[in-house]
C-alpha cells in the first residue's frame, strides 16, 4: 500500500524524516517494503499484516505512527455544510439481510457538477497508485485511501424507486458491473438492488447502469459495513479482487462507516462538487458491544520474560486508543477502540506492549529446565546410514517433486487400473504436469534421468529416500503402514489420509566411476546395481537376502528380481522391493541414450529385517584348501540353485563358495552355461586330510549331477 | 713376492672401485677371488715358497683376501643403492596427473541443510518429529486457528485433494500432532516437504521444504524465543551474525515476529541479495495461540511455547549462493555433484549461550 510521506504528515505534523519513520514503524510491525522518492516527496509502499485492517488507510497508519512515536494526532475533517431538503424524503434504505449487513448510511448529493476534481486531490490519487475518473469519483477514492472506508457514488435519478434494498441475490439474477462484464450472482451473494434488480455486488463493484457520469444530477453515496467472510466469498466466486472487496474481506469496522461518509461529503461540499442533503438515511441494525479485555501485567511479563512496569503498559495501551481503567487485584480492565477488532484476548495486549516496548529490548534467554530427552526414530537413523552407505557406492542423493501424472506413469507402463485405484489426486491441479502424488520413486527418477539425458548428461547414478503416496485401501487400518510418520490413529479423519511408505529408489544410467586417464569404466548394469543393493542390505545389517527372478511393468521382463528376505519371525517370506534393467520401451519415452537399471526397496521392510547386533565370528584355526569346480547346466538353472545344491552336499566342510566365471560360448552345448566356483574347505575342528577333502569335492559334484543334470569338468 | 701382493691389492682395489654394476663387481670378485682368482692361485703356489717364508706370505695373503673382500661388499652396497636409485628413476611418476578417485555419491543441499539443523536443535534438546504430507484440513488449518471459509486462508494457495483433505502447506501442522499425543515439555523440530499452488520461479516452487519447531512448557518466554534463535542463527550462519526480530502476524502464534539476520552476502552494508537493507527476512515465529494450545488438551494459564517455521530452500539458497530455488528440484547431476564436500554440521562448532 503506497502512501505519501506529506499526507501523513498531514495528521502527525511532527513526524521525523522519512526513512527514519520507516525503520521504527518496521521494527513496530508495520512494515515498509519500500521507500522512493526524497525528502517531502517520499512514498512508503507498507506491507500490512492480514490481521490489522485498520491500518489500510493514511490515516489508520497515521494513528499508529503518533501512538509509536507519542505524537498528537489531527484528525480529518468531518464536519458536514448540509444544506436543503433532508435526505430522508428523498431516498430510502433498507436492510434485509442483516446478517451480513452490519450498517448502510446513504448521503444525498444534489446539484452535482461533475467535472474534474482538483490538482492537490489527483496529485494524492497518482502518488498512492490510483487514475482520476471524476470529481465524485475521485472523492470517493480519496476517502478510502484517506480514512480506509469504501465508498460508492450511485446516480440517484438511475436508482429504480429511489430504494435502496440490501438482500441476497435473488435466483437467476445478474448484473453488468462498471467494468463491463456481466456477472451471475449465486443466492448467497450479497447485492445492492433498487426497487427492480441489482445495481451492485455488494462490497465488490457497483453496477454499470447506475454508474455516475456527467449527466448525474444527483448522488446517492454508500458508506456500509459488509461481513467480511461474505465479501470475500462472493469476490472469490466471481474472480474480482478489488480495493473495496480486500478490504471488506479483512473485517472493518461500522463506525468508519459514519468517518467516511461525513468525511466523503465534507470533501464534495469543500470542492464544490455538489450540495450535501440534509441528515442521512442510517440503517444500523447490527451495532456492536464494547470489547473489554483483562490485563494482568503479572503474566505479561510472565510470558514474555521482562520487567516491564505496569505504568508503561498502560502508557502504551493508551496511546493505541485502548482504555485501560484499574479492576480488582493487580489487574485492568481495558476497553478495546473499535478499529481494533483483532484484539479480543489478553495476549493480543501483550503483543502491543511487546511491540511498542520493542522485541529488540526483550532479553534473550534460553529455556529454563533440563531439555526433555530427544527421542531418536529409527526409521529416520536408517534411513541417514542407507544415504551414507549409497554414497560410498558413488550414487549421489535427489531431491524431486512428489507429484506426477497418468501420462508419466503410462511412459513408465505401469497399469492404468492400478493408478487409478492408488494414486491420491489433487482436485486443484496446477498444471497438467503435476496432478497426483507419486504412487513408486521410479517416475521421479526417471525424470531426473529423463532430464540430464536431455542436457547430455548420460552417465547419473542417484538415490533419493522419500515417501510415495497411496491411497488407503480397505485392508490398510489407519496409522498400521509401517513408516508412516506420526499419526494419531483413531482420531478423527485418520482414514480419509493415504499411506505415505518412505523407499529408497536407485537408479544408474551409464557409467558411475569418472572416467580416469588410467583406467576406462564401463557402463553400469544389473549386476552393478545388484551390487550396490547387496552391499546396502549387508550394511544396514539385513543378512540372507534373496533375489528372485520376477515381473514388472516397467523392467526388462529378463532383468528383473523381487528382493526377498525372512519375514518377521512367522517364517513367511516378505518382498522388501525389487530392482531390473529398464524396459527398453520405457527408455525410448523417457530419451534415454544408455540402459539404465532401477531399484526401489521399502525402508520399513528393510527395519523389520535387521539384525540389530551382528556378533563376531572367531577366526578360523585350521588351514582351508580351495578347489575349484566347473560345471555345464542349463541355460535356465539359477545360480542360486546350484549354490545351494554344492552348499547341502559339502557335508558341513564347505566354508566359501565363489562363483568366479560364467561363460555361454562355443565350447558349451547349445542352450547350456558354463560356471566355474573356487570351493574353500574347511573344518574348524582340525586340519582336514586330502581323503576328506576329495570325498567332499566329490560328493558335491555327485549331487550336482544327480540334482540340477550337471555336467562337472575338473 | 711381498711386491706382488702389494700390486694385487692395489690392482683389486682400483678395479672394484671401476665397477658400476653387480655384474662387473662379480666379475672382479671370480679374477681376484675365484678358482682361478689372483690371490686363490697364490695362496695354493705357496708350497713352492721356501718353507720359512711361508707363515709370513700366508698371512699377507689371508689379509689381501679379507680386504679385497671387504672393498667388494662395500662397493656391492654402493652399487646396489645406485642401481636401486636408477630403477626407482625410471618408476618416476608426473604426481600432477590427476587421481583415479573411488566413486562417490553427493549429499542434496537440502538435505544437508536438515542434518545440520537437526544437529543445531538437537544439542539444544529438540527432537525429530515427522508428519503427513497429505493432511487433514482440521490439522493444516483449523487447530492453528484458521477457521474454514475464512479470508486468512487467501495468504496461502492450498492444494486440495478433497474437502477434507489438503497437501499442507507447513510442517506447523505436525506441532499440533505432536503435542495432542503427549504433556509437556516437549521440544521438536519438523523437516518436511510443504505444498502451495505457486507456478515455478526463480522464488517459487509448488513443491518446498519447511522446518518448524516448538518448545513447551511451563515459563517458556519470548525472551527464550529470542535466545533459542539467535543460537541458532549464529550457529548456521557463522559467530558474527546479528538478529533482529520485527513484530508480525500468523494466526497460530499471539505475540509474533518475523526474524532477521544480518545479510550473509555483505554482513550489513547492504547489496542485492538483501535489496540494500543489510538484514536478510529468515523466519517466522512466535508465542502458540492460546487457541492452539486449548486445541491439543493444554491449559494456556499452565503453558506456553515458542513455535517457529522457516524455509529450508531458501537458507541453502542464501548458505550456498544458489539463486534460483528450481535448481533444487532439478537434480541436474552438474549442480547436485557440487556437493561432494562434508557437511558443516559434521564439525563441532563452538557455541556461545545467550
Ligand atoms: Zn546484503
Amino acid at each position: 500500500m503506497l502512501v505519501p510521506y506529506e499526507w501523513l504528515k498531514e495528521f502527525v505534523p511532527g513526524l521525523p524524516p522519512a526513512d527514519e519513520v520507516a525503520r521504527v514503524l518496521t521494527m513496530a510491525g508495520v512494515a515498509v517494503e519500500a521507500l522512493t522518492g526524497e525528502g517531502e516527496d517520499a512514498v512508503f509502499d507498507f506491507e500490512i499484516t492480514h490481521n490489522r485492517p485498520d491500518l489500510l488507510s493514511v490515516f489508520g497508519i497515521a494513528r499508529e505512527a503518533a501512538a509509536v512515536f507519542s505524537l498528537p494526532l489531527r484528525h480529518p475533517e468531518l464536519a458536514v455544510p448540509e444544506e436543503g431538503d433532508a435526505a430522508e424524503g428523498m431516498a430510502s434504505v433498507e436492510i434485509a439481510a442483516p446478517d451480513l449487513c452490519r450498517r448502510y448510511i446513504a448521503r444525498i448529493v444534489t446539484d452535482v457538477k461533475i467535472g474534474p476534481s482538483p490538482g492537490w486531490m489527483q496529485a494524492r490519487l497518482a502518488s498512492s497508485g490510483v487514475r482520476s475518473i471524476n470529481n465524485i469519483v475521485d472523492v470517493t477514492n480519496y476517502v478510502m485511501l484517506e480514512v480506509g472506508q469504501p465508498l460508492h457514488a450511485f446516480d440517484l435519478d438511475l436508482v429504480g424507486g429511489r430504494r435502496i434494498v440490501v438482500r441476497r441475490a435473488a435466483p437467476g439474477e445478474s448484473i453488468t458491473t462498471i467494468d463491463g462484464e456481466e456477472r451471475r450472482l449465486s443466492e448467497d451473494m450479497l447485492v445492492i438492488a433498487d426497487a427492480d434488480r441489482p445495481v451492485a455486488v455488494a462490497g465488490v463493484m457497483g453496477g454499470l447502469e447506475t454508474e455516475v457520469s456527467e449527466r448525474t444530477k444527483a448522488v446517492l453515496l454508500e458508506s456500509a459495513n459488509f461481513d467480511g467472510v461474505s465479501v470475500w466469498r462472493t469476490s472469490r466466486a466471481l474472480r474480482m479482487r478489488t480495493e473495496a472487496s480486500s478490504r471488506f474481506s479483512r473485517g472493518l469496522w461500522p463506525e468508519n462507516a459514519r468517518i467516511g461518509v461525513d468525511r466523503a461529503a465534507a470533501l464534495i461540499a469543500a470542492i464544490g462538487a455538489g450540495k450535501i442533503a440534509r441528515g442521512m438515511l442510517d440503517a444500523y441494525p447490527g451495532r456492536e458491544a464494547p470489547v473489554y479485555v483483562t490485563l494482568r501485567p503479572r503474566r505479561v511479563n510472565h510470558l514474555l520474560g521482562t520487567d516491564i512496569p505496569a505504568e508503561e503498559m498502560k502508557d502504551i495501551l493508551m496511546r493505541l486508543g485502548f482504555i485501560v481503567e484499574p479492576q480488582d487485584g493487580d489487574s485492568y480492565r481495558v476497553l478495546v477502540p473499535d478499529h481494533r477488532r483483532d484484539v479480543s484476548r489478553e495476549e493480543d495486549l501483550v503483543e502491543e506492549i511487546a511491540r511498542l516496548h520493542g522485541y529488540d529490548r526483550i532479553e534473550p534467554t534460553l529455556p529454563k529446565g533440563a531439555p526433555p530427552e530427544v527421542r531418536l526414530d529409527p526409521a529416520r537413523q536408517l534411513a541417514l546410514r542407507a544415504g551414507e552407505i549409497l554414497r560410498a557406492c558413488g550414487l549421489s542423493e535427489v531431491e524431486t517433486i512428489t507429484f506426477t501424472n497418468l501420462e508419466a506413469c503410462r511412459e513408465l507402463r505401469l497399469p492404468e487400473d492400478e493408478v487409478e485405484r492408488r494414486a491420491v489426486k489433487i482436485s486443484n491441479p496446477l498444471s497438467s504436469d503435476y496432478t497426483m502424488m507419486r504412487t513408486t520413486l521410479l517416475t521421479s527418477l526417471l525424470d531426473v534421468l529423463k532430464r540430464n539425458a536431455a542436457r547430455r548428461g548420460d552417465d547419473v547414478a542417484i538415490y533419493e529416500i522419500a515417501r510415495v503416496y497411496l491411497r488407503r485401501e480397505r485392508e490398510d487400518a489407519p496409522g498400521s503402514a509401517r513408516g508412516d510418520g506420526l499419526r494419531s490413529s483413531g482420531s478423527a479423519g485418520e482414514d480419509l489420509l493415504p499411506c505415505e511408505p518412505t523407499k529408497i529408489g536407485l537408479a544408474v544410467m551409464g557409467r558411475i566411476a569418472e572416467p580416469s586417464w588410467e583406467r576406462r569404466a564401463a557402463d553400469a548394469g544389473f549386476f552393478d546395481l545388484k551390487g550396490i543393493v547387496e552391499t546396502l542390505l549387508e550394511g544396514l545389517g539385513v543378512r540372507g537376502a534373496r533375489f528372485v527372478a520376477a515381473i514388472h511393468p516397467s523392467l526388462h521382463p529378463g532383468r528383473t528380481a523381487r528382493v526377498v528376505v525372512a519375514g518377521d519371525g512367522d517364517g513367511s517370506d516378505a518382498d522388501i522391493g525389487f530392482l531390473g534393467e529398464l524396459h527398453p520401451d520405457v527408455r525410448e519415452a523417457f530419451g534415454l541414450r544408455k540402459r539404465a537399471c532401477v531399484a526401489e526397496l521399502d525402508l520399513a521392510g528393510i527395519l523389520a529385517a535387521r539384525e540389530p547386533v551382528r556378533r563376531v565370528k572367531p577366526l578360523a584355526r585350521f588351514p582351508a584348501v580351495t578347489r575349484d569346480m566347473a560345471i555345464v547346466v542349463r541355460r535356465d538353472v539359477p545360480s542360486s540353485e546350484v549354490r545351494d545344491v554344492m552348499a547341502a552336499a559339502g557335508t558341513g566342510l564347505v566354508e566359501d563358495l565363489r562363483l568366479f566365471d560364467v561363460y555361454e560360448g562355443p565350447q558349451v552345448p547349445e542352450g547350456h552355461k558354463s560356471l566355474a566356483f573356487s570351493i574353500t574347505y574347511r573344518s574348524p575342528e582340525r586340519t582336514l586330510t586330502d581323503e576328506e577333502v576329495e570325498k567332499a569335492h566329490r560328493a558335491i559334484s555327485t549331487a550336482l549331477t544327480e540334482k540340477l543334470g550337471a555336467t562337472v569338468r575338473e | 713376492m711381498r711386491d706382488d701382493i702389494e700390486k694385487i691389492i692395489s690392482r683389486a682395489a682400483a678395479e672394484v672401485s671401476a665397477a658400476s654394476s653387480l655384474a662387473e663387481l662379480d666379475e672382479v670378485r671370480v679374477r681376484y677371488l675365484g678358482k682361478k682368482g689372483k690371490i686363490t692361485t697364490a695362496l695354493r703356489s705357496l708350497g713352492t715358497c721356501p718353507p720359512e717364508e711361508r707363515p709370513v706370505l700366508g698371512k699377507l695373503l689371508n689379509e689381501a683376501r679379507e680386504s679385497v673382500e671387504a672393498m667388494l661388499t662395500r662397493r656391492r652396497d654402493e652399487v646396489a643403492a645406485l642401481e636401486r636409485a636408477k630403477a626407482l628413476e625410471a618408476e618416476r611418476v608426473d604426481v600432477t596427473l590427476p587421481g583415479t578417485r573411488p566413486p562417490v555419491g553427493a549429499r542434496h543441499p537440502i538435505r544437508m541443510v536438515y542434518e545440520e539443523l537437526e544437529e543445531i536443535f538437537g544439542r539444544m534438546g529438540f527432537e525429530v518429529a515427522e508428519g503427513p504430507d497429505v493432511e487433514l484440513d482440521y490439522y493444516n488449518f483449523e487447530a492453528l486457528n484458521v477457521p474454514k471459509n475464512h479470508p486468512s486462508r487467501d495468504i496461502q494457495d492450498t492444494f486440495y485433494v478433497s474437502d477434507e483433505v489438503v497437501l499442507r502447506t507447513h510442517t506447523t501442522c505436525v506441532d499440533v500432532r505432536v503435542m495432542k499425543g503427549r504433556k509437556p515439555p516437549i521440544r521438536a523440530i519438523i523437516p518436511g516437504k510443504v505444498y502451495r499452488s505457486d507456478a515455478s520461479d526463480p522464488s517459487h516452487l509448488p513443491v518446498f521444504h519447511q522446518l518448524d519447531g516448538f518448545a513447551v512448557d511451563e515459563g517458556i518466554t519470548f525472551g527464550d524465543l529470542k535466545g533459542t534463535l539467535a543460537r541458532f542463527a549464529r550457529e548456521f550462519f557463522g559467530a558474527g551474525t546479528k538478529v533482529r526480530f520485527r513484530p508480525s502476524y500468523f494466526p497460530f502464534t499471539e505475540p509474533s515476529a518475523e526474524m532477521d539476520v544480518s545479510c550473509v552476502i555483505c554482513h550489513g552494508r547492504g547489496c542485492r541479495v538483501c535489496k540494500n537493507t543489510g538484514w536478510l527476512e529468515i523466519l517466522g515465529s512466535g508465542l502458540f495461540h492460546p487457541k492452539v494450545l486449548e486445541a491439543v488438551g493444554y491449559d494456556p494459564e499452565k503453558v506456553s511455547g515458542l513455535a517457529f517455521g522457516m524455509g529450508a530452500d531458501r537458507i541453502a539458497m542464501l548458505k550456498y549462493g544458489i539463486e534460483d530455488i528450481r535448481l533444487l528440484a532439478e537434480n541436474d547431476m552438474r549442480f547436485n555433484r557440487q556437493f561432494l564436500h562434508i557437511n558443516p554440521a559434521h564439525i563441532l562448532h563452538t557455541s556461545r549461550e545467550g
